[in-house]
């Protein structure tokens, strides 16, 4: 049987699985990949499919070919529908409702995009999770950053120079 | 015929160049690799359009070790087989001078807190940029990603002489 691979990602785990699944695969069929790539049995059950950047999960049983998910498409497995995002910014907070397929380069776009800050400085930001130091990538998904709970927050902060 | 053993990081790389974080970066455009001939690994990177610059500059990561060790990196010329001339190197404002610097080790490698030759003797970079600090888990992608985003930020200008 032909297959495709797919670039899948799950809640509260930052992998990026290139998995290998039937030309055919259903949602069903699916989640049990994301299953054996390590997604834990309690993060499983009421889970959603996504498609990346996809406002809603796919509908149980679809084929994700007839759903136009081809070779080396994104997919997101997590139980949360949304992710409220906050976003700081000196003394400026924004709040976001993103599906968990939102990449974390999406969140950071629409937030510089809100406070009207130049395209030019905003080369010279980036996102990191609050109370932390934490910078992840922006290909990364949001609802691998999450787990249990369906919120997350950030901080825009500058790029420093590296000096010393 | 003898059979050639790969040894245990090169094995490891060539995992890594194979798996998700690295092959979506290849989907999505930011990053390919040419030959690996073991422990150098051949990675060009795409940069953003600037006058006279390249659409992607090579790099050339000494990758022994890996990935208990950090790699290590230089500018690559695909052309000659060699070190990238300075003069065509990367040029910026702020940040990109301060990574791309002939005058460190000779312009042997990158000052960035993810490679291993500048990551000896900076303990302060491990307070001061927790971020780039090179990380196993991450593998090549970490250093990959950071020179993607300083080579497609607006510190970036081009081509010192171009």
């Amino acid at each position: 049987m032909p297959t495709i691979q797919l670039f899948l990602q799950f809640e509260g785990d930052r992998r990026i699985e290139l998995v290998p699944v039937d030309d055919s695969a259903t949602v069903g069929d699916l989640l049990a990949v994301a299953a054996r790539a390590g997604l834990p049995a309690d993060r499983l059950d009421g889970a959603f499919v996504f498609a990346h950047e996809s406002d809603v999960p796919l509908t149980p049983g679809t084929v994700l070919k007839a759903a136009g998910i081809c070779d080396k498409h994104r997919v997101h497995v997590h139980r949360c529908r949304k992710v409220e995002v906050s976003v700081h910014f000196n003394e400026l907070t924004k709040q976001f409702n993103y599906p968990p397929a939102t990449t974390v380069g999406k969140v950071k776009h629409e937030f510089v995009k809100e406070i009207q800050m130049s395209p030019v400085d905003a080369t010279e930001h980036v996102l990191q999770l609050c109370r932390s130091t934490d910078r992840p990538e922006p290909d990364i998904h949001i609802g691998s950053l999450v787990c249990g709970c369906c919120s997350l927050c950030f901080d825009l902060v500058p790029v420093k120079r590296i000096e010393g | 015929m003898e059979a050639v053993a790969i040894l245990p990081d090169e094995r490891a790389l060539r995992s890594d160049l194979a798996a998700g974080p690295f092959q979506l970066g290849v989907c999505l455009g930011h990053w390919r690799h040419g030959a690996i001939e073991w422990p150098f690994a051949h990675i060009a990177i795409a940069a953003a359009k600037r006058p006279g610059g390249p659409t992607e500059w090579w790099f050339r990561f000494d990758c022994a070790g890996y990935p208990q060790q950090a790699p290590t990196a230089r500018l690559w010329d695909p052309e000659t087989n060699q070190p990238l001339p300075t003069p065509r190197w990367p040029a910026g404002r702020s940040r990109v001078p301060a990574v791309f610097r002939p005058d460190w080790k000779d312009g042997t490698c990158l000052y960035l807190p993810c490679d291993r030759v500048s990551a000896a003797g900076h303990e302060n970079w491990r307070t001061q940029h927790p971020s780039l600090v090179w990380s196993p888990a991450r593998g090549i992608v970490l250093y990959l990603a950071e020179l993607h985003q300083l080579l497609n930020s607006s510190d970036y200008t081009g081509v010192r002489n171009g």
